[in-house]
C-alpha cells in the first residue's frame, strides 16, 4: 500500500529517530547471523582452539546419523502438527462458529487457554500426564480395569515423537483456531446459504466453498506451523531432552547439545545454518505451490 | 422426523465441542487441584479432587524456586523490554509508513527477514556473541534479545495501522507549528493507543514465557527469570508431583488472569500478530 503522498523531513532527522532501534536490532540479529554463517566453516572448539576447515563440518553433518534423526523428527513433528494443529484446528474452528453451538464464547476461551501458557509449563504438565504411576493416563486405564495399558509413555523410543507432538497440537490448537474464525468471518453468510438452499450439506460447503475461500488463512496457518515446528526446543528439552537415546532429539536441541554439551560451537553453527536454510526452502517452496494453484 | 434429525445433530455438535473444550482445560485444572494435595494423597488418588486441600506444596515450590527474585526478574524483563519495544515500534513504524528516505527499502527488508526465520535458531551465535562481548549474566542480558526480537512483528503492526490513518491530523499538527516530537507523542502515539494494545499485549506474553534465551544467556541465579527457575523440578520428578505442580500454576497466574481479564484482545492480537505477520 502507497501514500498518494508523503510528508518531508530532512533524511538526517528520520534517522536520528530510527537509528536506535535499527542498530538494536541489527545488533541482535544480523550480527549472530554473521557470527553463525562464518563459525560454521570453523572447527570452533574454544576462543584459542580454532581453525578454518571450509565445508568439513556440513560433510560430516550429511554423515551425522543424529543429524538425520533430528531432522527427520522435526519433519515427522511437522507432518503430524499440520493433521493435529491445521486439519483438526480448521474441523473445531467449523465447530465453534456453528449457530447451533451454545455457549460458543466459553468455548473459545477454554480452547485458546493453552496458547498462552509457557512452553515450559506445557512441557512439565505432559510429561507428569505421561508418567508412568502418577500421570493421569495410566491413572485413568488403571481406574477402568485396563492395567495392562498403563505403561512408561515417553520411554518408548518408536512412539515418543508421535507423543511429543500431542502436547504441541495440544497447545497450539486454539491458535489456529481463532486465526480460522478470523478467516471464516470473511466469508460472506449468503454464500453458503445459497449453497445450502441448493442442497449442498455441511460437508460439501466446507470442502468447496468454505476451504477454497480460505486459502490464504490456510496459509498462514501451514507457514506458522513449519516455522513453529522446524525451530521446536523448550518442549522437547523439558519432556525428553532427546532421548531416550537420541531418537526424539530434534535440530534446536542437537545444536544445544552440540555448543553446551561437547563445546563443538562450529559444528553447532553449521546445525543453526541448516536449521535457517531448511526453513527458509520450506517456505519458499509452499510460497511457489500456492502461487501455482493461483495461477490455475 | 426432521425435526427429530436436527436435534439428535444439533445435540452432536455441541457434546462434541464440550467434550474437545474439556479436553483443552483439564490438564491444566487437573494440574491446578493436585497442587493442593498432599504427597501422600496425590500418590494414592490421582485422578480425584483433593480431600483436605493445603497449601504446602505452595511453600516448598516458592521456596525451592526463589519465586520472589525470579518473579521480580521476569516482571523487571517483561515491563523494560515493553517500553522499549513499544517506543521502538512506533517511531520507525512511523517513519516507514510516512516518509520518503534513504534505507527505507533496506530497513523493510530487515523486518520482513527477522519475521521469516526463526530468530530462535541463533541461540548458539547470539550466545558466542555475547561471550566474547561479556553481555552474559547482566540484568539487561535478555531485554537485549528480547527488544530485537519483538520488533519485526511489532514494527509491522504500526506501519500497516498507520496506513489507516488519515494524515489530515498530523498535517493540521504541522500547519499549527507542532514539531516532530509533539506530533509523535501528542498526536500519533494517542491515535495508535489500539495498535500499541495489541503490540503489547504479543510482547507481554512472548517475553513473560520466553524459556530458551533465558537458560543459555543467564547462568546467574540471581538473575534467572520464572520459567527457567522451574528447570530445578527436572529430574526430580520422585520427590514430589504437587510441588511441581505448584510451581506450575505459580508461574502460570500472571498470564491466565490477564488472559482471562482480556480475552478477547488476546485473541484478536494473537490473530492480528499471525495475519499480518
Amino acid at each position: 500500500m502507497k501514500n498518494r503522498h508523503t510528508l518531508k523531513m530532512k533524511q538526517s532527522v528520520i534517522w536520528a529517530y530510527i537509528a536506535p532501534g535499527v542498530i538494536w536490532y541489527a545488533f541482535m540479529v544480523i550480527v549472530p547471523l554473521c557470527i553463525m554463517t562464518g563459525m560454521s566453516f570453523f572447527d570452533w572448539r574454544s576462543v584459542i582452539d580454532n581453525k578454518f576447515i571450509g565445508l568439513e563440518n556440513f560433510k560430516e553433518l550429511m554423515e551425522d546419523r543424529i543429524f538425520k534423526t533430528a531432522l527427520l523428527n522435526n519433519i515427522k513433528i511437522i507432518l503430524i502438527c499440520l493433521v493435529g494443529q491445521v486439519g483438526l484446528g480448521f474441523i473445531v474452528s467449523l465447530l465453534v462458529n456453528s449457530k447451533v453451538l451454545r455457549f460458543a464464547k466459553v468455548h473459545r476461551v477454554a480452547i485458546f487457554l493453552p496458547v498462552i501458557l509457557s512452553t515450559v509449563v506445557v512441557g512439565f504438565m505432559w510429561s507428569i500426564v505421561y508418567n508412568n504411576d502418577f500421570g493421569i493416563i495410566n491413572a485413568f486405564l488403571r481406574a477402568v480395569g485396563r492395567e495392562e495399558l498403563a505403561r512408561s509413555w515417553l520411554d518408548n523410543s518408536e512412539q515418543v515423537v508421535f507423543l511429543l507432538a500431542v502436547p504441541l497440537i495440544w497447545q497450539y490448537i486454539g491458535y489456529n483456531m481463532v486465526i480460522f474464525l478470523a478467516g471464516l468471518q470473511g466469508i460472506a453468510a449468503e454464500v453458503l446459504e445459497s449453497a445450502a438452499i441448493d442442497g449442498a450439506n455441511a460437508l460439501q460447503r466446507a470442502r468447496y466453498i468454505t476451504m477454497p475461500l480460505m486459502k490464504n488463512t490456510f496459509f498462514v496457518v501451514i507457514m506458522l506451523c513449519i516455522s513453529g515446528n522446524m525451530k521446536i526446543f523448550d518442549h522437547i528439552y523439558i519432556m525428553t531432552n532427546g532421548g531416550p537415546g537420541s531418537s526424539s532429539m530434534v535440530l534446536a536441541l542437537y545444536a544445544y547439545k552440540m555448543s553446551f554439551g561437547a563445546s563443538r560451537f562450529g559444528y553447532a553453527n553449521a546445525v543453526s545454518v541448516s536449521i535457517l536454510v531448511i526453513s527458509l526452502i520450506l517456505i519458499a517452496g509452499l510460497k511457489l505451490v500456492l502461487k501455482e494453484e493461483k495461477n490455475e | 422426523m426432521n425435526r427429530a434429525k436436527r436435534v439428535i445433530g444439533h445435540s452432536v455438535v455441541n457434546i462434541m465441542v464440550i467434550i474437545f473444550s474439556v479436553t483443552c482445560i483439564f490438564p491444566i485444572v487437573w494440574t491446578l487441584y493436585s497442587s493442593f494435595k498432599s504427597k501422600g494423597e496425590f500418590l494414592g488418588n490421582i485422578i480425584g479432587l483433593p480431600k483436605e486441600p493445603q497449601f504446602g506444596s505452595y511453600i516448598t515450590a516458592i521456596d525451592l524456586m526463589d519465586f520472589g527474585r525470579k518473579f521480580f526478574n521476569s516482571a523487571f524483563n517483561t515491563i523494560i523490554s515493553l517500553l522499549f519495544i513499544l517506543l521502538f515500534s512506533m517511531v520507525i513504524g512511523y517513519f516507514l509508513s510516512r516518509y520518503e528516505f534513504k534505507g527505507r527499502a533496506v530497513i523493510y527488508f530487515l523486518i520482513l527477514f527477522g519475521m521469516l526465520v526463526p530468530i530462535h535458531g541463533f541461540l548458539v551465535p547470539v550466545y558466542l556473541q555475547f561471550k566474547q562481548l561479556n553481555l552474559l549474566d547482566n540484568r539487561f542480558t535478555l531485554i537485549l534479545t528480547y527488544v530485537a526480537f519483538n520488533l519485526p512483528v511489532s514494527v509491522f503492526l504500526m506501519e500497516s495501522f498507520m496506513h489507516s490513518i488519515p494524515m489530515d491530523v498530523e498535517e493540521a499538527a504541522i500547519i499549527d507549528g507542532a514539531n516532530i516530537n509533539q506530533r509523535l507523542f501528542r498526536v500519533v502515539f494517542p491515535m495508535c493507543k489500539p495498535i500499541l494494545a495489541t503490540i503489547a499485549i504479543l510482547a507481554f506474553l512472548n517475553v513473560w514465557n520466553e524459556f530458551s534465551f533465558g537458560l543459555v544467556l543467564i547462568n546467574d541465579e540471581a538473575l534467572k527469570t520464572l520459567p527457567v527457575s522451574l528447570t530445578v523440578f527436572k529430574g526430580q520428578y520422585e520427590i514430589s508431583y504437587p510441588n511441581i505442580m505448584a510451581g506450575l500454576m505459580l508461574s502460570s497466574v500472571p498470564v491466565i488472569a490477564f488472559y482471562l481479564a482480556f480475552s478477547q484482545k488476546v485473541t484478536d492480537g494473537m490473530v492480528a500478530g499471525a495475519v499480518k505477520g
